[in-house]
């Protein structure tokens, strides 16, 4: 059983002369069998240390010969900076609540909304709830319906319908106040 | 009106069986099933159970397939569906998997709740989909539905038997209707005009809210004493419609 990098060590090695090798030649000169040979030159490749210079046929790149004149061991683990957005858990805000809430309703009503959402240590839910949704209409993501709900007070026009349109995940999309846009996390671009 | 979420019988009776659910014993009895006429408050307890936990929701079709079910379901997820069924289905278990672990990191409760779930509580290839997926990563599914969920699973013993918990959503009682009105009604109302709604309303949580609006319309322009609104004062004064009717119900001038 061999250590994990100790094979695309040893092709890189065995490569070392400057020119092209075939697989055929490779598996001659090497402890590998062709399968390694295959795979470990991929690995080279992968991290820009061989090249293909045609089919079966592989030779180092300068890094590569850089690499073994330094006496680089290959190992297993990241060749390159992690840079994929970090998948983290949403947190539990009144908005990521506002958001479930408005994922799971056909139309809804900022009551609606606010009952589901709010918790007793949100400070002023209503408030928060009626910026939030305002701006998500601004981004186009909920449409205000042309009909209200009867209001319950005696000179209420009613309250406002809304239904969410574009329902992108289930993070909820986080509204900037101040250059009115709404960034979304899980298409990892801004709406106007 | 104010706008908060009030914890009825019903919504009690549910936290209990998720609770229960928690502790259970057999582990893949992982299924819940909510039965309730429409009106009883199903929706806005689920709407805030599905909110305060960031559970999956899906609302069940006449039509469903097990792969229409299994789409909708990463649809739900925003995972791009692969091509095969089989490839669909470990898709889904693996993010479900991965939100149920990531719940659980947080101490917070998380499952599948499945609403309108009558359409689809007779076709044996989609509860079996249910069961498995429920089954595979002892994930908690909820199945609601309006009064025929329980009737059709006895159809199918080896799904009816992974239901660990039974909540039916009853009408409103009097200490019911008097949790809504303190929570909610902006205006204080007298006990005998509370009983007059649990009358008028039959107990359904539409009525009583549609009651609560009213008083409350009339209250604010009231001078109403410390006991709150009476069944006198509204006198002549329209409490409800009618569900049946349409027709719009009077408080009685005399009684």
């Amino acid at each position: 059983m061999k250590a994990p990098g100790e094979i695309p060590t040893a092709l890189m090695q065995a490569l070392f002369g400057g020119v092209c090798l075939t697989i055929d030649e490779l598996d001659a000169s090497v402890d590998l069998n062709r399968r390694q040979i295959s795979a470990a030159a991929g690995q080279l490749v992968l991290r820009g240390l061989a090249e293909r210079v045609e089919r079966g046929c592989y030779q180092l790149t300068k890094a590569g010969i850089a690499a073994v004149e330094r006496g680089e061991v290959i190992t297993s683990g990241p060749y390159r900076p992690h840079t994929a957005p970090a998948r983290r858990a949403a947190a539990n805000t009144l908005r990521q609540r506002a958001w479930n809430a408005m994922r799971m309703s056909g139309t809804f009503t900022l009551a609606d909304i606010v009952m589901a959402a709010a918790q007793a240590s949100d400070g002023d839910p209503d408030a928060n709830v009626k910026r939030y949704v305002r701006q998500l209409a601004l981004a186009e993501y909920v449409v205000e319906l042309p009909v209200r709900g009867k209001g319950t007070a005696l000179t209420s026009n009613g309250f406002k319908r809304f239904r969410l349109i574009k329902n992108t995940g289930p993070i909820a999309p986080v509204a900037r106040i101040r250059s009115k846009t709404v960034h979304d996390h899980n298409l990892a671009r801004q709406a106007p | 009106m104010k706008n908060k979420f009030v914890e009825t019988s019903n919504v009690k009776r549910f936290q209990t069986a998720l609770s229960a659910l928690e502790a259970r014993g057999a582990e893949e009895a992982c299924l819940v099933v909510i039965d309730g006429s429409p009106g009883v408050g199903k929706t806005t307890t689920l709407r805030q159970w599905v909110a305060q936990t960031g559970s999956v929701y899906l609302r069940a079709k006449k039509e469903w397939t097990p792969s229409w079910f299994i789409n909708e379901l990463l649809d739900a997820m925003r995972v791009h569906p692969p091509h095969s069924f089989q490839k669909k289905f470990g898709k889904a278990l693996e993010e479900l998997a991965l939100r149920q672990q990531s719940a659980a990191m947080e101490r917070r409760q998380f499952g599948l709740v499945i609403d309108e779930a009558d359409h689809v509580s007779s076709k044996s290839a989609i509860l079996e989909t249910i069961r498995d997926l429920s089954d595979i990563i002892e994930l908690p599914t909820i199945l609601v539905g309006m009064g025929r969920v329980n009737d059709h699973l006895a159809r199918f013993p080896q799904v009816a038997s992974r239901v660990s918990q039974k909540v039916r959503f009853e009408k409103a009682d009097l200490a019911d209707i008097k949790a809504l009105i303190a929570e909610r009604c902006e205006v204080p109302v007298a006990n005998d005009l509370a009983e007059f709604v649990l009358r008028v309303s039959q107990g359904f949580n539409r009525e009583v809210l549609e009651a609560i609006a009213n008083i409350e319309r009339f209250g604010l322009r009231f001078d109403y004493d410390a006991t709150g609104i009476t069944l006198g004062d509204m006198a002549g004064q329209v409490i409800v419609n009618d569900r049946r009717s349409s027709q719009p119900v009077k408080v009685p001038e005399l009684l």
